[in-house]
């Protein structure tokens, strides 16, 4: 099967900058996790489709505004996460829990703004989506509604599974030098596993039967999708993990020796280990051939007080991280290696989903938005 | 000096800092007519046995140590501690005679001092923290309980762990560094100021990693 | 020369097509290739070129998978199979796709399309124990770009290399014609070497004055015709033995190995456009460099040590190798020092002034501005 998508794609600085006023300029991005913000004034920063976005808990909402002060643009916050009232760090302007500017010190003295342009100050704002405890961010005039990005169905499974989530998670920024999709690629594959991670993931996979792991392969693929709510679904798929006293004191989601894999696009993929463990990938665009890897994991909410999920939870994180860095590898060594005239892609049946990408990729590329 | 309390010890556990007392319990200033052992095969069994090993001995003729490693996934050494003390279980304190510890120093319940370790005055470390082969503790560093100093780790004067804190082998600590609470650092710094509660670096990780939620990135409400 | 030819990228990825790709170039000593399986990976100019040992033949093709780009052989040099690590579709001595996991369950490829799916192969040229590679799809004869004659002695000493090879390698900050402009340059080592190497051998200009009047009128008008263009190129190439060591050092482990020619000579070849190898040691070891140009300011120098090749096995065969790199690499740092200091001052307003004794320089640069551009198309 051709590939929807081009060398150029990957290495051409000029493909960057589209990308990231038409599609992460446009579409429902994951932000952060909601446990993650779920105080009065916790907060979370972002980088989004190359503007600085503040992810705000005030007056009980989740807002999203663009992390700019309406003074002289100097950010509100700097941190990733943190807890503080929305004032600027700069001439000390107070803002209120919609964004509105609430008091300015010495206003009238130094300022002396006429009431039309003081009541004009405030943050600038995007839409906040939040499914189940995911805080999704669309930083478009007009944002599309997020049912025509995420099927209903989808929905209400990341509601459900997300409301297993423990309150505290952990979370780490490994930045990478390759093209972002090349990692979206590599997760919507799953041929490589045997591969790539014989000593990590595949033991994990490979102990399950050999008559359920031959049933997964269909005898026909469908044709790849360039539709918008295609490209993001679930799927499960059997799991055996060894077991630990820890897995009896928490709520697991859904029934035991299932891995679940959602893929959200553009550029999230979210497991859960047996209902366990939960990690959310994100695969945040820095440049053409640079990229971060964002990884937010939990494990499930638990029934008493657990003094050692901070040790559980970084166990996890070093054994996922382990994963992705086997990925890294050959990703890095990849985007190295190509340039304007590499030798073209070729597309087996069963990698329909990346070429769907692709398609659906290229149609938001374009100007227009597609309807 | 030998241990001339009629109780016996009985030292439990498995993992590196287990078999360093096993292999020399006179360096520990014990006499192993008195000392009864108890080997986990793995630390996951540590979890299912506790409760049925403890039950076998009594606070009044036994006290115990605790000798577990520091593992990813191992919370068994706070468990197992955890349970000892519930039961009502005196917990000692191991020290080797080749270190030395200095005046005014304060070691609480179950802390281990390895081989050659240098620990300076007036330092504090509580309990349930092991210090390994070499460690230099330079003056007034306190170290909280359930903290693991791996071989070779130099910490500044007047620098505060928090519990739970995790330190690979050959880490420094500059003078004054402040580490929150459950905060690992496998990558050998030298490292200063101040670390947030749950900042993780892996020994080989190009960034660090940090626990998001309440009591880290924002207040935890009090319970009602 | 203009200095852009020094510094600038746009002109180094002209280069890279208009020259480099159509010329024969080196690729690895046949020796790191002698068993199946065995390979050498190299970045020459914007490919990864992987030099591969399959069933004794030896191929030379991109390092780039069929299936998803990955590259085939992540290491500098080793021995593994042709199987790509990303998803083990296996390749054979044409290119050609032996193996493809899972291919009726998960890829279903037609007969059509697997047909298509293969590496990008080069052709490969061997001479002597060294492997030369184009990556033209109709290359020029091997012969048209160097003369067999003189570089007869090259090949018959590369014949006696030994098999133990000691391979290093350099990053410089300078461009790859700097190298060649220098080792052409025999004027230089009683300045820049003095300490070292000059003082066992005495390189000399000698200024042939029939050969620089040839030369100069070339520099002024050019090749006429495209034969005569090549003949040039071919005089670019040769060497054999250079000037007489004032003193033969002899050592023990010469008696274990065989030795090229009998004169206590230095011996010096070059290849163009960026093969040096040559032997301080009269014909019982060589150095092979390689400059592969990596950018317009980036060179990575390879440097490979052998011996002849060992009439028998001896404990110290190792450190031998290792003794020469540290003596090597006194010289190379001498060189590289003043390479890095003149790229750093080429800037746009300065120009190069040639003498007389670098006529040979002269040549190649009328020769290497008409291909760049396109005069005489190869």
């Amino acid at each position: 099967m051709k590939p929807a998508l081009e060398v150029g794609h990957y290495i051409q600085p000029e493909i960057f900058e589209q990308e990231q006023a038409r599609l992460f300029g446009r579409l429902w991005i994951f932000a952060c996790l909601r446990t993650a913000i779920a105080a009065e004034n916790a907060f979370a920063t972002r980088r989004i489709g190359g503007r600085l976005v503040l992810i705000q808990n005030s007056g009980g909402r989740i807002r999203a505004f663009e992390n700019s002060c309406p003074h002289r643009l100097m950010p509100l916050q700097t941190a990733a996460f943190g807890q503080a009232r929305m004032v600027c760090p700069y001439h000390g302007w107070v803002f209120d829990s919609m964004g509105k500017v609430k008091s300015i010190p010495k206003e009238q003295s130094l300022y002396a703004f006429s009431q039309e342009e003081r009541d004009a100050l405030c943050l600038r704002e995007y839409a906040v989506e939040t499914l189940g405890e995911l805080v999704f961010v669309n930083l478009g005039e007009n944002p599309i509604s997020i049912t025509e990005q995420f099927a209903p169905s989808l929905i209400e499974r990341l509601e459900a599974i997300s409301s297993h989530f423990s309150d505290v998670a952990v979370h780490t920024e490994i930045p990478v030098r390759y093209n972002w999709k090349l990692n979206f690629e590599n997760v919507l594959d799953h041929q490589h596993v045997p591969y790539v991670h014989p000593r990590t993931f595949l033991p994990l996979m490979r102990s399950v039967s050999e008559d359920k792991a031959r049933e997964s392969e269909p005898s026909q693929y469908p044709t790849p999708s360039d539709l918008l709510i295609d490209q993001s679904w679930a799927s499960t798929s059997p799991i055996k993990i060894e077991p630990w006293p820890w897995h009896a004191q928490v709520d697991r989601y859904g029934p035991e020796g299932t891995y679940h894999n959602h893929f959200l696009f553009p550029n999230v993929n979210f497991i859960s280990v047996d209902g366990l463990v939960f990690l959310i990938q994100q695969f945040e665009p820095v440049s053409a051939s640079e990229t971060r890897v964002i990884f937010t994991l939990c494990a499930a909410r638990s029934r008493v007080r657990m003094p050692a999920l901070p040790a559980i939870l970084r166990g996890h994180l070093k054994g996922e991280v382990e994963v992705l860095m086997e990925d890294v590898h050959y990703l890095e060594s990849l985007q190295a290696a190509l340039h304007a005239h590499s030798p073209a892609v070729h597309h087996g049946q069963y990698e329909h989903r990346l070429v769907g990408f692709g398609q659906a990729y290229l149609r938001w590329m374009e100007a227009v938005k597609p309807c | 000096m030998l241990n001339a309390d009629p109780r016996v010890l009985c030292l439990i556990g498995c993992g590196s800092v287990y078999e360093a007392l096993i292999d020399d319990l006179f360096a520990y200033g014990l006499d192993p007519t008195k000392v009864l052992s108890h080997r986990f095969d793995r630390v996951a069994d540590i979890a299912a046995q506790a409760e049925l090993l403890l039950a076998q001995w009594s606070p009044q003729r036994h006290e115990l140590f605790v000798a577990v490693d520091a593992n990813a996934l191992n919370h068994a050494r706070l468990e197992l501690y955890g349970r000892a003390r519930l039961l009502g279980f005196r917990m000692q304190t191991l020290v080797h005679s080749s270190s030395i510890v200095g005046p005014r120093g304060k070691l609480a319940d179950n802390v281990w001092i390895g081989p050659g370790a240098v620990i300076g005055p007036s330092c504090q470390i509580a309990s349930n923290t092991l210090i390994g082969a070499g460690v230099r503790l330079d003056a007034d560093v306190r170290i909280a309980a359930h903290g693991w100093i791996g071989p070779g780790t130099r910490i500044g004067r007047h620098a505060r762990l928090g519990s739970h804190a995790v330190l690979g082998a050959d880490v420094v600590l500059q003078e004054y560094t402040e580490l929150g609470r459950h905060v690992l650092l496998e990558q050998s710094g030298p490292w200063h100021g101040v670390l947030d509660s749950g900042t993780f670096w892996e020994a080989r990780a190009r960034s660090e990693a940090c626990m998001i939620g309440p009591g880290y990135t924002f207040e935890r409400k009090a319970q009602s | 020369m203009p200095i852009a030819a020094y510094r600038c990228e746009d002109w180094f990825s002209r280069e890279q097509q208009q020259l480099f790709s159509r010329l024969w170039q080196f690729a690895a000593p046949r020796m790191l290739l002698s068993t199946p399986n065995a390979f050498v990976r190299r970045r020459i100019g914007l490919l990864d070129v992987v030099v591969q040992n399959i069933g004794g033949k030896i191929i030379a093709f991109e390092n780039v998978c069929a299936h998803r780009q990955s590259p085939i052989q992540t290491e500098p040099q080793g021995v593994r199979a042709l199987v790509c690590p990303y998803h083990a579709w296996r390749y054979g001595a044409q290119g050609e796709v032996l193996n493809i996991p899972a291919q009726d369950t998960c890829y279903k490829f037609s007969s059509t399309e697997r047909s298509q799916l293969g590496l990008r192969t080069f052709k490969v040229f061997e001479f002597g124990q060294l492997v030369f590679i184009n990556t033209q799809a109709e290359p020029l004869n091997f012969y048209e770009q160097f003369d067999a004659d003189a570089v007869q002695s090259l090949r018959q000493a590369s014949e006696i290399f030994d098999d133990e090879v000691l391979v290093t390698r350099f990053e410089c900050q300078f461009n790859w014609k700097l190298a060649y402009e220098n080792l052409r340059d025999s004027l230089h080592p009683q300045f820049v070497h003095s300490r070292t190497v000059y003082k066992q051998v005495k390189f000399e200009a000698r200024i042939d004055e029939a050969e620089l009047s040839k030369a100069y009128s070339y520099h002024r008008t050019g090749a006429n015709t495209t034969s005569e263009h090549l003949r040039w190129l071919r005089s670019f190439s040769g060497g054999g033995p250079n000037e007489p060591m004032v003193k033969m050092p002899r050592y023990q482990w010469h008696d274990y190995v065989q030795r090229y020619g009998n004169d206590d000579w230095y011996l010096n070849w070059l290849m163009y456009p960026n093969l040096h190898i040559a032997s301080g040691s009269a014909g019982y070891s060589f150095i092979i460099e390689h400059h592969v140009p990596v950018s317009a300011r980036r060179t990575d120098l390879w440097v490979y040590y052998v011996t002849g090749r060992k009439k028998r096995k001896y404990p110290t065969s190792a450190a031998v190798l290792m003794a020469h790199l540290r003596g090597a690499e006194k010289v190379l740092a001498e060189d590289i020092a003043i390479m890095e200091k003149v790229q750093q001052n080429l800037s746009p307003d300065r120009s190069i002034t040639t003498g007389a004794f670098e006529y040979s320089n002269s040549a190649i640069e009328r020769w290497y501005l008409d291909t760049m551009e396109g005069h005489h198309a190869i």
